[in-house]
């Protein structure tokens, strides 16, 4: 596995676990969260309280005005006291961790083989902006509202898990260049 | 029994579960490659369908752990989280998520899991769902009362959606994510075939079992294996044994009923039914053709035998619900019904509908002496009127309410756990 001084440095093909043993993995560690806590895991409910945070340190009267921001940050409590962001925190220090295990705790930008840098920044943005927004309309991502819902057979998330593969395939292969 | 009351321990106990549930969370994610948008996003293209593979592993599993200890009884499904069903909004969302996905290559966790190890376009697309999502707040008000209402149905479960056991909908779920599974091997396998006649298709090796790696032995009649026999195992037992939280609810509710605290008298319903203040559901579970001859103003019948989990789960919590029938019998049966099934503020008309037309319908509904069944009407009516009986709708200004010991103390709905995402 010797490395090419190349203008793109490549590293090692990655090693990933089983998709099946992750799997089986991830399934039991949601039981484990449903057995302990009531519920399953999370991400963009932490990004949302991240979100009413940035914007009451910006202005805290924005957040008074505006019902959404309001009620994650304002009824009783600061938006900081939840146990998402707990799990967002957990999950860092996780996945930095298995990343320095596996040599894959560097900077780099991943991208396709055809797309330049500013272009799949700027990808990343957009996807991100859709994403956040998508979010929101749908009251979770791919974890809180796919898997977690998912796992708990609600109605509400299989019919969003079905929206989200469908969106994605519908975009493919407009946006091929940017992946293939 | 599950889930664990971690209120006892105060905040720590939640600090530390979550921070060590997000930990593994973080960990199997980046173990399982997905901290690799190139990898994700391969999911669309066909050649690597990890996102597929872990994602519906890891809800098939979790769903048979849970309703497998649901099943025996060590876990209360009843206080566990499901997310509450919005019909429109969350179709709408998973179209614009999915979108996002295949733009930016990541999903909001796995974001957080590429931006934690250094992965730059990760951050950003971070960056990206924070901006989003402040959007969202600033445009909500445009659309509000269609993300609040459009197809809310609630918590709601596909078993309690399809009127089948836990059991069998678990089972039906494995048997899918086997189909899928050996589908989606096929795909992969022929996409990548294809890959190997063409040269440039050599640049993508570097994505693990895209091509170039040796494939390893697949895990798949394993895992499908398990979880066949667990499926299988978990229907079996659902058909036998009844769902031991189930059971338990409706002895506390049988209990409850034969206390007679819920029983109301006919003065207490009629002040209830002349407050405007309160949101009052008369439940009459009687047959039609004595519905037909005589019903009380704005009640709804329903039959005993539709008292089923979804039409209960419909009720109001706000509400409060007086079940009615000639007698008591069926009443009380219905009452127990709602309350094992987790309905508040049920209470029973004392008498039924004979002690009612007892009170309320002198010289209008002449008596019949006796009447031989249980639970009948002990009326004879003129007509088939309903409720246009005089004695259905008291007058509220010449029928006097006399003094009663009221028993209706308004529940207010418990507060649940919450789930993670969107709030």
């Amino acid at each position: 596995m010797s490395r090419q001084a190349n203008h793109i440095p490549e590293p090692p093909a990655e090693r990933y676990v089983d998709p099946y043993l992750a799997g089986v993995m991830l399934g039991v560690l949601l039981f484990v969260s449903n057995y302990v806590t009531g519920h399953g895991l999370g991400a963009s409910g932490g990004m949302s309280r991240l979100t009413a945070i940035a914007v009451d340190a910006v202005s805290p009267t924005h957040v008074d005005h505006n019902g959404f921001f309001a009620g994650l940050a304002r009824p009783w409590r600061s938006a900081l006291n939840h146990w998402i962001l707990w799990t967002l925190l957990g999950a860092v220090f996780g996945a930095a961790l298995s990343g320095a295990l596996a040599g894959r705790f560097r900077p780099r930008i991943y991208r396709g083989p055809r797309v330049s840098i500013p272009v799949r920044l700027a990808a990343a943005l957009t996807g991100g902006i859709l994403m956040g927004y998508g979010a929101e309309w749908g009251r979770g991502c791919t974890s809180g509202q796919a898997l977690s819902g998912g796992a708990v057979l609600s109605v509400g998330s299989w019919l969003f898990m079905f929206a989200v593969f469908a969106g994605g395939y519908s975009l493919a292969y407009f946006v091929r260049r940017l992946w293939r | 029994m599950g889930p664990l009351d971690l209120a006892k321990y105060g905040g720590f106990g939640v600090a530390a579960s979550s921070l060590a549930i997000g930990f593994a969370f973080g960990f199997i994610l980046e173990r399982a490659g997905f901290g690799d948008s190139r990898k994700l996003s391969a999911q669309f293209y066909l050649k690597d369908q990890s996102v597929i593979k872990v994602m519906f592993t890891a809800i098939v599993v979790a769903t048979t752990l849970i309703f497998w200890s649901s099943g025996i009884g060590i876990l209360d499904f009843d206080r566990v989280w499901v997310n509450p069903t919005y019909v429109w909004p969350g179709l709408i969302g998973g179209i614009l998520l999915g979108m996002g996905f295949i733009i930016g290559g990541y999903c909001p966790g796995t974001s957080v899991v590429a931006a934690s190890t250094l992965k730059l376009d990760g951050f950003v697309f971070f960056l990206g769902c924070l901006l989003g999502i402040f959007l969202f707040g600033e445009t909500v008000s445009y659309f509000h009362a269609f993300w609040e209402h459009a197809g809310f149905l609630g918590r709601l479960t596909i078993p309690e959606r399809l009127g089948l056991s836990d059991g069998i909908v678990v089972l039906g779920v494995i048997v899918i994510a086997v189909f899928v599974f050996s589908g989606v091997e096929f795909i992969e396998a022929w996409m990548n075939r294809a890959e190997k006649q063409n040269p440039a298709g050599i640049e993508d090796s570097r994505i693990e079992g895209a091509s170039g790696i040796a494939p390893r032995r697949s895990s798949l009649p394993r895992l499908a294996a398990g979880l066949l026999t667990a499926g299988i195992g978990l229907a079996v037992v659902s058909q036998v044994v009844p769902n031991p939280a189930l059971e338990r609810a409706r002895k506390r509710a049988e209990a409850l009923i034969a206390s007679r605290e819920r029983h109301i008298e006919c003065a207490e319903l009629l002040s209830l039914m002349q407050n405007n203040q309160i949101v009052l559901n008369l439940i009459d579970v009687r047959d039609e053709s004595d519905w037909n001859l005589f019903h009380l103003a704005d009640a709804k019948r329903e039959p005993l035998a539709a008292i089923d989990p979804v039409w209960i789960k419909k009720l109001s919590a706000d509400s409060i619900k007086v079940v009615m029938s000639n007698e008591e019998e069926a009443a009380n049966q219905a009452a127990v019904k709602l309350i094992a099934h987790g309905a508040r503020n049920v209470y029973i008309l004392e008498g039924g509908i004979n002690k009612w037309i007892a009170v309320y319908g002198k010289g209008e509904i002449e008596a019949i002496s006796a009447s031989s069944a249980a639970d009948s009407l002990r009326y004879r009516f003129a007509a088939a009127l309903g409720s246009h009986y005089a004695a259905a709708d008291p007058d509220p200004w010449n029928t006097p309410i006399p003094k009663f010991t009221p028993k209706v103390k308004f529940e207010k709905p418990v507060v649940k756990i919450s789930g993670g995402c969107g709030g």
